[in-house]
């Protein structure tokens, strides 16, 4: 299968700490990578670097074979790499249906009309309502996005960053405060996402990481610790030590 | 030669001690503005109270010039913290604008108080060096002002103070660190209110102080906040955001460029440091030595 | 935002009654010879309007737009002067003066957000009025420029109206001020304005849909900056002349002030109500201050009640008076 996302040597310091330490991956296409690693690992940083929110300082981002290091965020988006955020970053004040139709709007290539009436996008407004249906979140489209609960809120970060129709799609800790109900929803809607489109999720729940992972990334002080199956990893010292005194317990 | 030579360097000194006040008064203007990221329009009315308490003291009680110098800063820079209290600090992390209209206000009806103050009104006066700064002084081939050599010398004292706080004393670390970064200091567990309240003062304090030793060599008038606010705007953009050597170099800059720019093409005058700022942008997107901050994120 | 409503309710629609009472007002007892009054409200309301795609829509507080205001202002007198007589192609000029300023403004400004995009509006926005000030042979500086005439219009041989007359230009900018909110209105209800507002949402978010937000953002500045351009020409013809000082920082913050205290922050309408008070208030206060000084033997400045009521407004309408009525608690504009 090939790499639809090559990273090589990618090194990323803020002052006098190292957050990502000459990081080489590769991420295969049509599976499911989890990321993981105790908190400060450089994760997230490692979302943002490749995303384009900040630069590195060395190294190199292959997509699809295009080096994508110096493109600006809605460059990459726009070439099929999406994300969502560890904390909800949504437009808050904006209704549900709102929040779906400047996402869908953007993929369908809208935005500089300036005389056009919104309202009377039709494509838009039908990929909205469909999407929202998807999602399982009918009935709400015109709650502001600060009312509906935090498990609705967290789907609708996923839902969001799908809009785009990427083909590579980077979840930040999806499940973040979520309970198990809920936990468990969108552990399934990542497994159906899977076969669809090529996932990276940084997950902290290893039920979940071991339930759904094709591939395991273990990441710890910046560098790449392990990689494997999730098998492989379970059964590794590295990374047993890694998490030893920490709140993860891989038996 | 010799009296291109002597013009010359009178032009070079009037630019080095006018930058030398813009620094400082970018100093106190930089400083609200990173920690606090409010864009204190105040600060160029305070600098005028400085000035205006300083002849006050001179010209009605007769004291002599230390006296205003050590109290009309401590005077602004409670005038600063009331006005800190009272209102400003009710706008930090807000949309800007409410920062930006409320110091506007209150600088514009600052300034109208200074016109409707009986002894001070609304014509311009002059402030008289102190004695023994008085006149000139014969240095080789040029003669210059001897209350300039001494302002420098004070308004580099002023500088090198402040910045022995800043480096030197643990608050002085904490406002640092927090002109760039505010949730740091959050995070440190510090009393932020009361932080930010002295910063102010020190900000305040940082304008008056200017204002007095820039009152003999300016025209003590309503209006002297004003144009002393808008040379600072442009040095904290030309020399970054909450960057305190950025604030001194800008100002030096900005006083060097206007003397210099008159010798050739006087009516440039107002225009060459924005001239200069503008191609400091387009290199340097924050300003000389300004780093990423919170305020752009 | 309502496009499917039966004919009564679009009635009822503030832009039909906004406009309605301004037609009028010529006729109202009293208050209707105020004709140059009335039209400055109309002329301001125009600006603020516009600037608020920039300032409520899109979230970014320029303080700085009064150059364009004044750009806009001294490029219809110079046209008139110096180049053509007339009044389209002046007004005309002047609308692309505002928007080529601001765009090349906006090239810099539109790479930051929050403070540090306001500081530098602030920073630039002091340049123009600088070199209105000192570029005395294109502007004439201080004294300024003067004698501009209102022309009259028209088609030649079919009709002609007199600008000179103050109740045909009180008419004349009642129908360029409806085109304009007209047009606003239709660029805030568009793919664009969602985008603009996505923006001041959640910038990165916004950002992160795919979209190219440093456009968005120079489009907002350019675009309130003609018509800031259109606003200041129409000035121009109104007091037949352009001084600096309708360029400097004391305009930019009543622009902005006018729409915060109208509610512009959460309404489209806000900047129209933030004008008229703003404009109409203040020879109404100047007169009661004069009075109020007279009987206190003291002069009272007339900018101390000006800035105290800045502060005044910030302090307790934050949201502005719609804002207030609606009993907004946030300033969001929807």
């Amino acid at each position: 299968m090939a790499a639809i996302l090559a990273i090589d040597g990618l090194t990323k310091n803020f002052g006098g700490l190292r957050a990502v330490d000459s990081v080489s991956l590769q991420f295969e296409e049509g599976k499911l990578t989890s990321v993981i690693g105790p908190n400060g690992a450089g994760k997230t940083t490692f979302f943002n670097l490749l995303t384009g929110l900040i630069k590195p300082d060395l190294g190199k981002i292959i997509f699809k074979g295009e080096d994508i290091t110096k493109l600006p965020i809605h460059g990459i988006v726009r070439k099929g790499i999406s994300r969502s955020f560890q904390i909800i970053n949504l437009f808050n004040e904006m209704t549900l249906l709102e929040n779906v139709w400047l996402g869908v709007q953007a993929q369908q290539g809208h935005g500089v009309e300036l005389f056009a009436d919104s309202d009377g996008f039709r494509s838009i407004r039908d990929e909205t309502f469909r999407v929202i249906k998807e999602t399982g979140l009918t009935g709400k489209e015109e709650t502001p996005v600060k009312l509906l609960s935090y498990g609705d809120r967290r789907i609708l970060e996923i839902t969001l960053s799908l809009t785009a129709k990427p083909s590579l799609l980077l979840l930040d800790e999806p499940t973040s405060g979520l309970v198990s109900d809920d936990r468990k929803r969108i552990s399934k809607f990542m497994k159906e996402l899977s076969s669809q489109l090529t996932l990276v999720v940084v997950e902290h729940d290893m039920d979940i990481v071991l339930s759904i992972s094709d591939h395991i990334v273990v990441m710890y002080q910046g560098k790449i610790l392990a990689q494997g199956t999730p098998d492989e990893i379970r059964r590794s010292d590295k990374v047993q030590e890694a998490y030893l005194g920490g709140q993860y317990c891989l038996a | 030669m010799e009296e291109f030579l002597g013009e010359f360097s009178s032009f070079v000194m009037i630019g080095l001690v006018n930058g030398l006040v813009y620094a400082v008064v970018a100093l106190g203007f930089t400083l609200v503005l990173g920690v606090m990221q409010v864009i204190n329009f105040t600060h160029g009315v305070l600098f005028a109270f400085g000035a205006y308490f300083a002849f006050t003291a001179q010209r009605y009680f007769n004291l002599p010039f230390w006296v205003g110098l050590v109290f009309a800063p401590i005077l602004v820079g409670v005038l600063g913290i009331i006005l800190e209290r009272v209102a400003i600090r009710k706008t930090y992390g807000g949309n800007p604008l409410f920062g930006l209209l409320l110091t506007f206000g209150m600088a514009t009806a600052l300034e109208a108080v200074i016109r409707m103050v009986p002894i001070w009104g609304k014509v311009g006066y002059s402030v008289k060096a102190p004695e023994f700064v008085a006149g000139s002084i014969e240095l080789g081939f040029m003669t210059y002002s001897k209350y300039r050599l001494f302002l420098a010398v004070l308004a580099i004292l002023i500088i090198f103070a402040t910045w022995l706080f800043l480096e030197k004393t643990p608050y002085g670390g904490i406002i640092k660190a927090g002109a760039y970064d505010s949730e740091m200091i959050m995070a440190l567990g510090k009393n932020l209110p009361r932080l930010r309240m002295y910063v102010f003062g020190l900000g305040a304090i940082l304008a008056g102080v200017a204002g007095v030793i820039a009152a003999p060599i300016y025209s003590v008038k309503p209006a002297m906040g004003t144009d002393i606010l808008m040379p600072a705007f442009l040095i904290v953009v030309l020399g970054g955001i909450g960057s305190f050597w950025g604030s001194v170099i800008g100002g030096l800059i900005v006083g060097m460029s206007k003397s210099m720019i008159v010798m050739v093409f006087p009516r440039a005058e107002d225009i060459i440091p924005y001239v200069i700022m503008a191609f400091i942008l387009i290199f340097r997107q924050r300003g000389l030595m300004g780093e990423k901050s919170v305020l752009e994120a | 935002m309502p496009s499917q409503q039966p004919w009564r309710k679009k009635l009822t629609h503030p832009m039909v009654w906004i406009f309605v009472l301004f037609f009028f007002f010529p006729r109202f007892p009293f208050i209707g010879q105020y004709l140059s009054l009335g039209t400055e409200v109309m002329i301001w309301s125009l600006f603020a309007v516009g600037f608020n795609i920039l300032l409520g829509y899109t979230g970014l507080t320029s303080f700085g737009h009064g150059a364009y205001f004044g750009i806009g202002a001294y490029t219809a007198g110079i046209i008139f002067l110096r180049v053509y007589p007339g009044f389209w192609i002046p007004l005309l000029l002047s609308i692309v003066g505002g928007a080529f300023f601001a765009g090349l403004v906006g090239l810099i400004v539109a790479k930051k957000r929050g403070i540090y995009f306001s500081l530098l509006t602030i920073a630039f926005g002091q340049v123009f009025y600088f070199v209105a000030f000192r570029w005395e042979e294109l502007t004439g500086g201080e004294t300024g420029l003067s004698k501009i005439d209102r022309i009259p219009i028209g088609i030649p041989g079919l009709f002609q109206v007199k600008l000179s007359n103050p109740i045909n230009y009180y008419y004349v900018c009642w129908a360029i001020f409806l085109i304009a909110t007209i047009i606003v209105w239709k660029i805030v209800h568009s793919p664009f304005g969602r985008v603009i507002q996505g923006i001041r949402e959640n910038e990165v978010r916004t950002r992160y849909l795919g979209y190219n937000v440093y456009f968005y953002k120079w489009a907002s500045v350019t675009l309130s900056g003609a018509f800031a351009g259109l606003a200041g020409g129409l000035y121009t013809f109104l007091i037949h002349s352009a001084f600096a000082t309708v360029l400097d920082w004391t305009q930019s913050g009543n622009v902005v002030m006018m729409n915060l205290l109208g509610g512009g922050l959460v309404n489209f309408f806000g900047p129209i109500l933030g004008a008229t008070i703003f404009i109409s208030s203040r020879d109404l206060l100047s007169a009661y201050i004069s009075r109020a000084s007279y009987a206190l033997h003291f002069e009272i400045d007339w900018l101390f009640i000006y800035g105290l009521i800045f502060v005044f407004v910030i302090l307790f309408i934050p949201t502005g008076i719609l804002g207030l009525i609606s009993g907004k608690k946030r300033a969001v504009l929807r």
